[in-house]
C-alpha cells in the first residue's frame, strides 16, 4: 500500500543533457523526494501504454547532441528516471490503476497556458486550474485531483493529468482500507511557479 | 532559374524584406502598421536592393485574432500601391488562408509565403491559376500562430525535408510552375532552438533536395536564446546564421535588416565565386 508520495514536473529542461535553466526547480524535486528515501518506488508518468516500462532516457528528439537510443522513454518516465534513476517505472493513461508500492514519485505538470508568452498563449482559466492543484496537493486532498476536468485539462495543455489521477486513486483506496477509518494524508507544497508560462509544483503527501 | 509571374531572379543569394502591415509584429512593434509607413518600408527596402517584399498583415505568434477580412484589408491596397510604384519587384503576401492569397494576387502578387505548412490547401490551386509562386514551410505540424510545446523528433531535419518535398511536389501538382516553388524549414515554427541550430548546421540536407531553400531567420528567437539577447540585439547573431546557411546553399534570406544582409550575402557568394569583386585593384595596380 502506497505510503508516501512525492509530486514533481516533467519539463524536458530536467533532462540532463538539456539542464541548466530551472536549478530551483530540480533542487525543489531532490527535497520533495527525500520524503521517499528508504521506499520501494515506482515512478508514475503519462505514457502512451499503460504498465511497466523499461528504456532509456533520450534527448535527442529534443535536439540534444548525440545518436537517438533504441527504446526512449516518454518524457515524464524519462524525467523520473533522471530525478531517481534507481526506481522502476510505470506508465499511466486515463483510467490506470496502479501497482502496491511503498512510494510514488509522480510525474507530471500543469497548465501551459498561464502568460501571453507560454507555449500555448493566455488562457485565462489556466492560473485557476493550477491553483486548484497546488491546493489538492498542499491539503493531501486525492478527491480533489479525481474531480479535475479532463476537457479543461486538455484545453489548457495539462501534462498531469493522467498522471495525478492515478496516484489520486492509489491514495484514496489507501485511505479506505477494507472500510476501515480514514487515514488522510498530509500534504505539503515545496514549489509551485510557471517561470515559462507552465505550471510547476512540486509537493510531498505523508501519511496524516 | 527562380521565377514569380514572369519576374526573373538573378542566380545570387537573394533577400526578402519583411514590411508588416501589424501592429504586434514581435521586431518592430507596429512600426509599419500604418498604410504610409508601409508603403515607406517598402520603398526604402527596394532602394536598399530587396528581390522580393514580403507584405504581412498577421503576426506569427498567438494573439489577438485577424479575419480574412481585417487580414484583407491591411494587405491587399499595400499589394496595389506597391504593385503601381515598383513594377518589377517581386511581391510576396505573408499569409496562410487561401482567400486573402486570391485577394492579394488579384491586387498584383507574385507570390505566396505560408509559413504554417498548407492549412488550407487550396492555397496551392489559387497561385497556381494566377501563375504565381508558392512558398512551402515546415511549421511543425502546429496549427496556424501556435508556440511548440516539447516537440520532439526522431530526425529534425528529415522531418523538414519530408514535410516540405512533400507540399512542394503538391504544389507543382497543384499547377503552380516549379521554378516558382521555395521551401522553408521553418526555424522556431514547431522547433526548440535545438531543433533549428541542428536545421541550420544541416542547410545543405535541404538544398541537396533540388528545392530553392527559403531561410527565415531575422531576430528569431533561436538566435535570441544562443546569445540570450533581445529582438532588438540580434543582428549579429542573424547574419552569422544567414552566411552560415548561405554558404550551403540556402537561396533566399527573410530579413528585417536588408543592407546588411546584402552585404552578408555579396560577400558568401563572392567567397563561393558566384560573383566577382565590385572593385579588384588591391596588388593589381
Amino acid at each position: 500500500m502506497v505510503r508516501v508520495l512525492a509530486f514533481v514536473p516533467s519539463p524536458p529542461l530536467l533532462l540532463d543533457a538539456l539542464g541548466g535553466a530551472v536549478t530551483a526547480l530540480r533542487s525543489a524535486c531532490q527535497q520533495a523526494m527525500s520524503v521517499l528515501d528508504g521506499c520501494d518506488v515506482l515512478v508514475v508518468g503519462a505514457s502512451p501504454r499503460q504498465g511497466r516500462m523499461t528504456g532509456s532516457v533520450d534527448a535527442t528528439p529534443y535536439g540534444a547532441a548525440g545518436r537517438p537510443a533504441d527504446n526512449p522513454l516518454p518524457l515524464a518516465l524519462a524525467v523520473g528516471r533522471t530525478l531517481l534513476p534507481g526506481a522502476s517505472l510505470y506508465g499511466v493513461t486515463a483510467t490506470s490503476q496502479l501497482p502496491e508500492v511503498d512510494g510514488l514519485l509522480v510525474v507530471g505538470d500543469g497548465t501551459a497556458r498561464r502568460t501571453e508568452k507560454a507555449p500555448g498563449h493566455l488562457d485565462e482559466r489556466a492560473a485557476g486550474f493550477d491553483a486548484v492543484v497546488e491546493n489538492a496537493l498542499a491539503a493531501g486532498d486525492p478527491a480533489a485531483l479525481l474531480a479535475l476536468d479532463p476537457a479543461l485539462a486538455e484545453a489548457l495543455l495539462v501534462g498531469g493529468l493522467d498522471a495525478w489521477q492515478a496516484a489520486a486513486r492509489a491514495a484514496q483506496a489507501e485511505v479506505r482500507p477494507g472500510g476501515a477509518a480514514p487515514r488522510g494524508w498530509t500534504g505539503a507544497v515545496h514549489l509551485a511557479e510557471a517561470p515559462y508560462g507552465v505550471g510547476y509544483v512540486v509537493a510531498t503527501w505523508i501519511p496524516a | 532559374m527562380l521565377q514569380f509571374r514572369g519576374k526573373l531572379l538573378p542566380e545570387t543569394s537573394l533577400v526578402m524584406a519583411i514590411v508588416n502591415r501589424t501592429p504586434d509584429s514581435f521586431f518592430d512593434r507596429g512600426a509599419t502598421f500604418g498604410l504610409g509607413a508601409a508603403l515607406d518600408r517598402v520603398d526604402e527596402v527596394v532602394a536598399a536592393g530587396a528581390h522580393i517584399v514580403d507584405i504581412g498583415g498577421v503576426k506569427a505568434a498567438p494573439g489577438a485574432e485577424v479575419s480574412a477580412a481585417e487580414e484583407a484589408d491591411r494587405v491587399v491596397e499595400v499589394v496595389e500601391r506597391v504593385r503601381a510604384a515598383h513594377p518589377l519587384v517581386v511581391i510576396s503576401v505573408d499569409t496562410y488562408r487561401a482567400s486573402v492569397a486570391e485577394l492579394v494576387l488579384a491586387a498584383g502578387a507574385d507570390l505566396v509565403n505560408d509559413a504554417w505548412e498548407a492549412p488550407e490547401p487550396e492555397t496551392f490551386a489559387v497561385a497556381a491559376s494566377f501563375g504565381a509562386g508558392v512558398v512551402c514551410t515546415h511549421a511543425g505540424h502546429l496549427p496556424p500562430r501556435t508556440r511548440p510545446h516539447r516537440v520532439s523528433y526522431l530526425d529534425v531535419v528529415a522531418d523538414v525535408v519530408t514535410t516540405v518535398t512533400g507540399l512542394a511536389e503538391r504544389a507543382v501538382a497543384a499547377g503552380v510552375a516549379r521554378e516558382s516553388v521555395l521551401v522553408d524549414p521553418g526555424h522556431d515554427f514547431g522547433k526548440n532552438t535545438r531543433h533549428s541550430l541542428q536545421l541550420t548546421a544541416r542547410t545543405s540536407d535541404l538544398v541537396a533536395t533540388g528545392w530553392p531553400v527559403l531561410m527565415a531567420l531575422s531576430r528569431k528567437d533561436f538566435v535570441g536564446e544562443v546569445l540570450d539577447l533581445l529582438p532588438d540585439e540580434r543582428l549579429e547573431g542573424t547574419l552569422a546564421a544567414t552566411a552560415v546557411c548561405a554558404w550551403q546553399g540556402a537561396r533566399v534570406f527573410r530579413a528585417h535588416d536588408v543592407g546588411a544582409t546584402l552585404r552578408v550575402l555579396r560577400m558568401v557568394d563572392a567567397i563561393k565565386g558566384l560573383t566577382e569583386p565590385v572593385v579588384n585593384v588591391r596588388g593589381l595596380a
